[in-house]
């Protein structure tokens, strides 16, 4: 039995299950073996120095972007995430951001509700989705259940990793090459140091004047300074994002950029993801607790 | 070249090719060989009467509910339809509203863009997932087959219900309320007529359920929205999506009242 401090807000029924075989506090003590948190709440050192009896750190969902891994190696600390629990919960939402903004979804239902139809013209006409070339930025669990929705809609799928996977989409050697090629263009990239702001001025430019951005991995990856003129300016065509640079978001040129869509980083907010997160997340703390080898070890 | 008349006028962009090919007019006379309409518009036998040269009436669109077939049967007049030409565009926007109300998108929307997230109000409620759900197509034709499609893509749980069963590997259930009972999700996507009237009402509503999400890119005319609005604010069903109302454009306030705080 371990004793598991929770770092965020979680519902009672999801925290059952681990309740039952561990003890779970909110509050940092010397007891606490196990930290429970997320990729975006993470863990500094300084709070990793006040809890002395820290062993594990777990993080819900599949980024852990916010744990200071060099702190966590010089403490001897072990890391794990919750890799694929979550991704075809995000693949859907990242399908309905798709379908939202390309299909002028969300400015209908606007459209309507202000009274406007039968007054004013309806928003005008758009390209189909079906049959569009789809292009994945970052091709792991996430872009691939998404390339496998876009087979129900006949779209042609490339991608691009550092290096080519064995899979039936076309690789794009660069990001940019990428966005050159695609109409839709759906970022599912881990963050990191290394992806910050890998969607710049020249990445938009790039994905040009037809092409639709999605974002449904995690803020950072996006300049959104660089995004907001490129809507204001129509470079791109329009970008839904569920994640932003900041949570939640305070960003006023962004928020009244034409052509978008924004939801408040809910693409794993499914029942389903929160219970395989939930149960992932006590399994490996079990392994923790009775010395068998972690089941999601990222340190 | 024949003489057509467009009852149904879409952007010049799209009939360039016809009106370079045919003589293209708006008001009806005695040399109308061909009626450009749609299921919606329609065309009436006064209509018909007022062209006695009409040999043709086509639909925009696969719905031909607004032609009067006995009367263009009486006046030995053809009518065609756009079967299939709409499908995917027509099961991409089922499937957008799906997720759109499944999902909570447009919800997420308001909330983020109206500066409830930011007041540090709760995010909107914890849904259930749409891949692995249960989905049901109500009208198994090119419509509903791509929206099937989609839904194979999503690892749905595929039902439908035909007048007979279709050799697909989708379960076939025999009755509109069967299909409601079995499904988190239905899609309508029956043709609009008579038989089809107010096929959706309070008892296929009740039998959906509080967990269900109803979907319609058909025609209005198929959902009794006295009922549906009922439904929504006493969540007899968890919500809908909806392309097509009663009488277009005019929408009733109380079925676009907001259901949900923001």
């Amino acid at each position: 039995m371990s004793r598991v401090l929770l770092k965020f807000r979680m519902l009672d029924p999801f925290i059952a299950p681990l309740a039952e075989r561990h003890e779970v506090v909110l509050e940092p003590d010397a007891k606490v073996d196990v930290l429970l948190t997320t990729g975006l709440a993470g863990v500094t050192a300084a709070q990793m120095d006040e809890l002395p009896g820290l062993r594990l750190i777990v993080c819900f969902g599949a980024g852990y972007e916010g744990v200071d891994m060099d702190a966590a190696r010089a403490r001897g600390l072990r890391v794990v995430n919750g890799a694929g629990t979550n991704h075809e919960s995000v693949a859907d939402m990242a399908f309905g951001l798709i379908l939202a903004l390309g299909r002028r979804i969300a400015e209908g239902d606007r459209y309507i509700r202000a009274g406007l139809w039968g007054r004013e013209p309806r928003p005008g006409i758009v390209a189909p989705v079906h049959g569009a070339r789809l292009g994945v930025l970052g091709l792991g669990q996430i872009g691939m259940a998404v390339a496998r929705r876009a087979a129900g809609f006949d779209m042609k799928v490339s991608y691009h990793n550092p290096r080519p996977r064995d899979v039936p989409y076309a690789y794009a050697p660069t990001p940019l090459a990428l966005a050159e090629g695609a109409d839709i263009l759906v970022v599912s990239l881990r963050a990191d140091a290394g992806t910050k702001h890998a969607i710049n001025e020249n990445f938009l430019r790039a994905l040009g004047p037809k092409g639709l951005l999605i974002n449904v991995s995690r803020g950072l990856v996006i300049d959104e300074d660089a995004l907001a003129r490129a809507l204001n300016e129509g470079w791109i065509r329009g970008a839904a994002l569920d994640v932003f640079a900041e949570e939640p978001t305070h960003n006023a040129a962004l928020l009244a950029a034409p052509n978008t869509v924004f939801t408040p980083h809910i693409a794993a907010f499914t029942t389903a993801a929160l219970r395989d997160a939930m149960t992932q997340a006590t399994g490996n703390i079990d392994a923790f607790a009775t010395g068998r080898p972690l089941l999601t070890p990222v340190l | 070249m024949a003489r057509v008349i467009l009852r149904s006028a879409p952007d010049d962009a799209y009939i360039g090719k016809l009106k370079a090919a045919h003589d293209c007019v708006h008001e009806p006379d005695d040399s109308v060989r061909i009626m450009l309409t749609s299921g919606v518009q329609g065309a009436s036998a006064a209509e018909m009467d007022a062209m006695p040269a009409l040999t043709l009436i086509h639909c925009l669109g696969s719905g031909y509910e607004g032609v009067d077939l006995a009367a263009a049967r009486a006046r030995g007049i053809a009518v065609s339809n756009g079967a299939g030409a709409n499908a995917e565009s027509v099961a991409d926007m089922a499937f957008g509203l799906l997720l759109a109300v499944g999902r909570r998108v447009v919800e997420g929307d308001r909330y983020v863009r109206n500066g409830t997230w930011a007041s540090g109000v709760p995010k909107p409620k914890l849904v259930g997932a749409v891949h692995g759900a249960k989905l049901g197509i109500l009208g198994l034709g090119a419509i509903g087959a791509a929206v099937a499609r989609r839904g194979m893509a999503f690892g749905m749980d595929m039902a439908y219900c035909n007048r007979a069963p279709r050799d697909v590997p989708y379960t076939y259930v025999g009755s509109p309320l069967a299909l409601a009972e079995r499904s988190d999700f239905v899609v309508l996507a029956l043709r609009a007529g008579p038989e089809n009237r107010h096929l959706v009402g309070e008892r296929f509503l009740r039998a959906l359920g509080p967990k269900g999400v109803l979907v319609n890119i058909s025609r209005g005319s198929v959902i009794d929205e006295d009922a549906l609005i009922r439904a929504l604010h006493e969540g007899w069903i968890r919500g809908a999506g909806l392309d097509v109302y009663a009488n277009e454009p005019n929408v009733r306030p109380d079925l676009v009242a907001r259901q949900t705080p923001c």
